[in-house]
């Protein structure tokens, strides 16, 4: 139920046609696990705080390092050498007093990536290894929650979301591990335009209006400012989810 | 003849990509006669043929008027047209920033 405070609080965008108090209600009673608080997850986790979604689990293993501040706006000089979650859920629970943000301070692993997942209404991939991609498009297919995956590279971002049983997982996209390279050049604004494309994709989803990237994938230039969408498939022999069907 | 370009890579293009469109002499330019041209042009940072089985590498998508650029047999001889948009990336990991 939205209080008085929520109705004033979301008002503008409570008045967007077709979102309305009952995409309120529905962000209010959903929970997102935002993985990896870096330079997506940080700008990621506060448009999902400002949006009103009710439950925020962000889930980090690493310090806060100097060279982090150049993009990942939750942490500040103070927090240097403190724990990415902790510093991300503080901020978080500042902007916005009514929700309920849970910091984890774990590395995500085959072992318990289910658990520190499930019954979420979405995970947003802000992860910056392709090991720990994997297990949690692994898990969420397992346990059947939309993964949204956003990444970064120099100037270029790539987001899509995936849809257990019905579109292509991660898997499918990169069936060979791709070659990572770290560190990658990158500049704060590229995660940030990343970041809020994967929140409203998990806004429409949980609301339920718009149209997803499902099944798409979006690329983004911001060096030239070219935009493009690549339809991707799903692979009948995908080892993750080549014999599932949407539930 | 020209041709409007897209471009999604890690680094700065600008003479090859920045103004969009690049002009191909050919009448009747084929797919690989632009891959090959980008290459050229851009001193080898973008080979999305490759050069020993003159196929496209798999760690490329190319995508003409929006639409991916699928293996067969002869996808790098399409003909491309006046006013065709043809966007290149690489699949490489891209991170999470």
């Amino acid at each position: 139920m939205l209080t008085r405070e929520d109705l004033e609080r979301y008002d503008r965008q409570i008045r967007y046609e077709g979102f309305g108090e009952d995409g309120q209600r529905k962000l209010k009673a959903s929970h997102v696990v935002v993985a990896g608080v870096g330079g997506i997850g940080c700008p990621a986790s506060m448009y999902l705080a400002c949006a009103g979604v009710g439950r925020i689990t962000v889930i980090d293993h690493e310090y806060v390092d100097l060279s982090n501040l150049n993009r990942q706006v939750l942490h500040w000089e103070e927090d240097v050498g403190g724990q990415k979650a902790v510093s991300a859920a503080t901020k978080l629970k500042r902007l916005n007093r009514s929700i309920e943000v849970e910091p984890i301070t774990a590395e995500i692993t085959g072992a318990n990536a289910g658990h520190l997942i499930r019954g979420a209404s979405a995970v947003l991939d802000a992860m910056d290894n392709f090991e720990t991609r994997a297990i949690l498009n692994q898990a969420c297919v397992v346990e059947g929650i939309p993964f949204i995956h956003g990444g970064v590279w120099g100037l270029c971002g790539q987001v899509t979301t995936i849809i257990p049983g019905k579109t292509p997982c991660l898997a499918c996209i990169y069936p060979q591990r791709p070659e990572e390279h770290r560190p990658f050049p990158v500049f704060g604004v590229t995660p940030a335009m990343v970041a809020i494309t994967q929140v409203i994709e998990a806004i429409k989803l949980i609301a339920g209006f718009g149209r997803l990237l499902a099944g798409q994938m979006l690329y983004i230039n911001q060096a030239t400012m070219d935009f493009c969408f690549r339809e991707v498939l799903r692979r009948p022999d995908c080892p993750v989810c080549g014999n599932r069907s949407e539930g | 003849m020209k041709v409007r370009l897209k471009s999604f890579f890690h680094f700065d293009l600008a003479k090859v990509f920045d103004r969009g469109q690049m002009e191909l002499a050919d009448d009747r330019p084929t797919l690989r006669d632009l891959l090959d041209e980008i290459s050229l042009r851009s001193g080898g940072k973008v080979r999305v043929i490759d050069p020993e089985t003159g196929e496209m590498d798999a760690e490329y998508f190319v995508l003409l008027n929006g639409r991916e650029v699928l293996p067969s047999p002869r996808r790098l001889e399409i003909e491309l047209h006046g006013g065709d948009e043809v966007g290149i990336g690489m699949m490489h990991f891209w991170g999470g920033g």
